[in-house]
């Protein structure tokens, strides 16, 4: 909201400049956002606080917290229905709160300097008097109105309906927009005369000599109004107002200003007709308990000086108790709702800078209840990273490979990114491209993150970790740091289950990822059940050991995990099978096993080993 | 003879182990096996024996001469070795050695998680996928509120499963599932529907707070938001501790720390504020605390949401935002 000082100070008798003025406001909500221009602040309103869009709102915040005085803007006497006709049909009821219909008479000519140099500082063009007092009323009341030359309006009769499904209305800028029935209308029996609480039409355009109007000023459910503004992308005065909770009072106020300033300004005029649709109006009443000021907001103010604020603020106060009252909401307040509101505006006029600062009341330390999958994941990212690799996070939006588990956005900004990704492998391939870019050969990334499924009507999201590497490295770089990685969380006992392009972790019956060519994933909440205690020191004595070469033929496309595994079911003495050399001949490779005997109970002999040994033999035979 | 010879090549052992340690190879080479050394003159002394003693003591005069020969060519060898490995170009540049890296995010994460745990705060996770439920209407975002259209959801089926635009739905899981005291921080990712750009990404991080007890009120808000400040910016960072409004507190609380660029008096990166905007805040709505189960007469609590990404960019000199989750981003 754009602030001009001399316009504020038409409101309210201040003597404050320009800084302390804006410091003031963006204290209690309404921060300054663009540096100060020519007097005249830009203020980033409270969301809930329209009434602020208008000088008089903004005046009243000011007053609150200076206890200058406020000069209300005069109002002319409220008016009764007057009508020789019905001018009105208002036939969309539930989204129209206020409607209200001034039918006038007057000379249209050249605005008074006073109101043409206001609008100028809001920035607002001159058009002749009646629009220009409807304008000036808008920035100062905060109600928007409009205006419609009678003789244009055919039927002489306002109608307020919701458009029809592809319903034309061309602005009155000269864009055309297609309308559906979700859209209010004000139009006549044949043409559409303006988007409801968005934007006038052509007809409303160019009012020169005419002498007859119908000015109205109208409250509508503001939801409605916001999505018009939104679905057609047009953004007005009017809308930024209207689509907000505005008081259903604020119309006939702001039709009264509009007759007032017509005397003010000795404009002749002759009112027709005056009609009112009104759904009515609530007043808000709220018990408050200044103790809850204290359990809330943890500072002491006492009785007289919550009174002092609240009187300022407008509020009707009756004390119903000791530190009890009833407070009466002024009609404009429409963002006051419950206690914690009144106990906010106090805190706010109060000032939060005088809120102290104090620390919360540790004992009894609370039960730890980060879950076992958090602490998992950043298990994962430390191995990973000592490993050498590199931690990327990438967006999970993904342009939809049509497969049928993918979980689709309903309404993607990018036809792209329309899906969630399948597998963490797909967003990260562009981590990828972009090293290569880079001439970078050592790619060793992986995200931790997740992965979203469509199963039957649910849509599942899960946990993983992802490894890819490229360039220099080889499968086996792959495959061992996913034993390290392994190891590091002390997950010992698993098996490779090779199916076509890949392998499966598995440890028992359970799954714990996958190993590609030049990837792998792991699956968090299987690697939680697969967790164990803290890893144990192991002894490491050579000179206890016997070490043993075997060499076989196999074929070429031979699974080397099982006849390690088998060697190793052998006997609890083989401690360990390492691949050790890998030569590949025209048909067949010879596979060189070192084997690693071991008992940590005692020393072991030759001779405990020859048996193994045979067994081993006749095994390795099988396999070639 | 014999044993003059066994005498000789004892000396030899001892002298050698001088020798080494003086590092003068050379002049025991010449008092050995010089033309007036000590082999030479036992060679001399060969005419004046018997035939016999000749026949014995010649060869082991040549073994002792080649044994003497062999050592010290040892020796040379390993004292030329030794003088190679100590010189040593501390000048030259190292090997380049791969290493791994965390994410700027992950490494603020973990900052901030090490500042609430000490403050007795756990880690709490969430879905991403969410309900209308949780990420709005236990928010006090009834349906048709204008809070709704600025969060600009990305949906998976309308009106009711969304991607989450805030980490504020991990809190009102929390506060649904757990009885208070309830002291949690909130690492995670979440959505808005826009296109990524320079400062605003579709996918972004929040770190959210919530503390929930009896007598919690706006003043430990405060303490806690002022101690985070300075653990995140340094001690001498000043904050601004002002209204603002957020549908799922009462009070609302906006936090602003001055502009270290400019000191408060106004530049670009401040937009001429003179402060920057860092979090938003506030005691949670009653309506929040009774949807989720919880007596808004004898609990109070607050909660604060900090957009992450900006944090990260700024501390770690990121041009923008985009490099953090586009895919665009090398470790050198």
């Amino acid at each position: 909201m754009k602030l001009p000082l001399i316009w504020l100070k038409d409101c309210i008798d201040t003597k404050k400049g320009p800084k302390e003025i804006s410091d003031i406001y963006t204290s209690i909500g309404h921060m300054l956002d663009e540096p100060i221009k020519n007097d005249v602040l830009s203020l980033e309103v409270r969301q809930n606080r329209p009434d602020c869009l208008s000088i008089i709102g903004l005046a009243r915040e000011l007053s609150a917290v200076t206890g200058d005085s406020i000069n209300e803007p005069q109002i002319a006497k409220p008016l009764k229905r007057i009508s020789q006709k019905n001018y009105l049909d208002v036939r969309n009821s539930s989204k129209i709160n206020r409607f209200i219909t001034l039918h006038i008479k007057i000379k249209v000519g050249a605005s008074p300097e006073n109101i043409v140099k206001r609008l100028e500082l809001y920035k607002i063009p001159s058009i002749n008097n009646i629009v220009d007092l409807t304008n000036f009323v808008m920035v100062e009341q905060g109600q928007p109105m409009h205006v419609f030359d009678i003789s244009k309006v055919h039927g002489r009769k306002l109608i307020i309906r919701q458009a029809e499904v592809e319903e034309k209305f061309t602005t009155l800028l000269g864009t055309s927009i297609n309308l559906n029935e979700k859209d209010i209308v004000i139009a006549d029996d044949e043409k559409i005369l303006g988007l409801a609480g968005v934007i006038g039409g052509n007809s409303s355009k160019a009012i020169k000599e005419s002498a007859e109007f119908i000015v109205e000023a109208a409250n509508y459910n503001q939801a409605s109004i916001r999505q018009s503004s939104r679905r057609h992308s047009i953004r007005t005065e009017a809308s930024t107002r209207l689509e907000k909770y505005l008081s259903p009072k604020l119309p006939e106020i702001a039709v009264q200003r509009f007759i007032q300033l017509l005397y003010d300004n000795n404009i002749d005029f002759e009112i027709l007709g005056y009609e009112d649709y009104s759904k009515g109006l609530n007043n808000i009443n709220i018990k408050f308990n200044s103790k809850e000021l204290k359990r809330i907001g943890g500072v002491d103010i006492d009785n007289e000086k919550i009174l002092k604020i609240l009187s300022r603020l407008n509020f009707g106060t009756e004390k119903e108790g000791d530190g009890l009252y009833n407070i009466k909401v002024p009609y404009y307040r429409t963002d006051i709702e419950c206690e914690e509101d009144i106990i906010e505006e106090i805190l706010r006029i109060n000032g939060y800078e005088n809120i102290p600062s104090n620390a919360i009341n540790l004992s009894p330390p609370l039960k730890e209840i980060t879950s076992k999958e958090y602490i998992l994941e950043n298990a994962i990212r430390d191995s990973l990273v000592k490993l050498g690799f590199d931690e990327h996070i990438t967006e999970p939006l993904i342009g939809s490979t049509k497969n049928p588990n993918e979980i689709i956005l309903e309404n993607p900004f990018n036809k792209d990114k329309d899906a969630l990704r399948t597998e963490i492998f797909q967003t990260l391939k562009q981590v990828i491209r972009t090293y290569k870019k880079n001439k970078r050969e050592d790619v060793k990334i992986f995200e931790v993150g997740k992965y979203y499924l469509k199963e039957k009507n649910s849509y599942l999201e899960y946990s993983a970790v992802t490894a890819v590497v490229e360039g220099n490295y080889t499968f086996k770089d792959l495959k061992g740091y996913m034993e390290n990685l392994l190891k590091d969380l002390n997950i010992t006992r698993y098996e490779i289950k090779p199916k076509g392009s890949k392998g499966y972790v598995m440890q028992k019956e359970l799954c714990l990822g996958k190993i590609k060519r030049n990837n792998f994933t792991l699956y968090i909440s299987a690697l939680t059940k697969a967790l164990k205690s803290s890893q144990k020191y192991v002894e490491t004595d050579v000179r206890n050991e016997i070490i043993e070469d075997i060499t076989i033929e196999v074929p070429l496309k031979t699974y080397i995990g099982p006849i390690i595994s088998n060697i190793k079911s052998i006997s609890e003495l083989v401690y360990s099978v390492d691949l050790i050399d890998e030569l590949e001949k025209k048909y067949l490779k010879a596979v060189t096993f070192r084997i690693t005997y071991k008992n940590p109970a005692k020393s072991i002999t030759d001779k405990d080993v020859s048996p193994i040994k045979q067994k081993i033999s006749r095994l390795v035979t099988s396999f070639s | 003879m014999k044993e003059k010879i066994e005498k000789i090549k004892r000396k030899f052992n001892k002298d050698l182990q001088d020798y080494i340690k003086s590092s003068l190879l050379d002049s025991l080479y010449l008092e050995y096996l010089g033309k007036k050394g000590i082999v030479n003159n036992l060679l001399s002394q060969i005419p004046n024996l018997l035939d016999e003693d000749k026949k014995i003591v010649g060869p082991k005069i040549n073994e002792l001469k080649v044994f003497i020969e062999k050592e010290i060519n040892k020796a040379r060898a390993v004292f030329e070795k030794q003088k190679d490995l100590e010189w040593v170009d501390f000048t030259t540049p190292g090997n380049k050695v791969k290493t791994g890296h965390y994410h700027p995010t992950t490494l603020i994460i973990r900052e901030l998680n090490n500042f609430f745990r000490y403050y007795g705060y756990s880690v709490a996770k969430g879905p991403e996928i969410e309900t209308d439920e949780y990420n709005f209407e236990k928010l006090n975002l009834p349906k048709d509120h204008p809070a709704r259209d600025l969060q600009d959801s990305l949906y998976i089926k309308e009106p009711d499963i969304l991607l989450r635009t805030h980490s504020s739905s991990v809190e009102t899981r929390v506060m649904t599932s757990t009885k208070p005291p309830i002291r949690i921080v909130v690492p995670g990712k979440c959505y808005r529907n826009e296109s990524t750009n320079k400062s605003n990404s579709a996918v972004f991080y929040q770190y959210e707070g919530l503390a929930i007890d009896k007598n919690i009120n706006m003043t430990n808000l405060k303490f806690t938001l002022e101690e985070m400040a300075r653990f995140l910016y340094g001690k001498d960072v000043k904050t601004r501790f002002r209204c603002k409004y957020y549908p799922q507190v009462e009070p609302g609380v906006g936090l602003d720390i001055k502009c270290t660029f400019c000191e408060g008096s106004g530049c670009s990166v401040c937009k001429y504020r003179g402060f920057i905007e860092l979090l938003g805040a506030g005691m949670v709505h009653p309506k929040a605390l009774e949807s989720c189960g919880i007596n808004h007469k004898v609990y109070s609590g607050f909660a604060f949401g900090i957009g992450l990404d900006r944090i990260v960019i700024t501390k770690f000199n990121i041009p923008d935002i985009r490099y953090l989750y586009s895919g665009i981003m090398v470790y050198v």
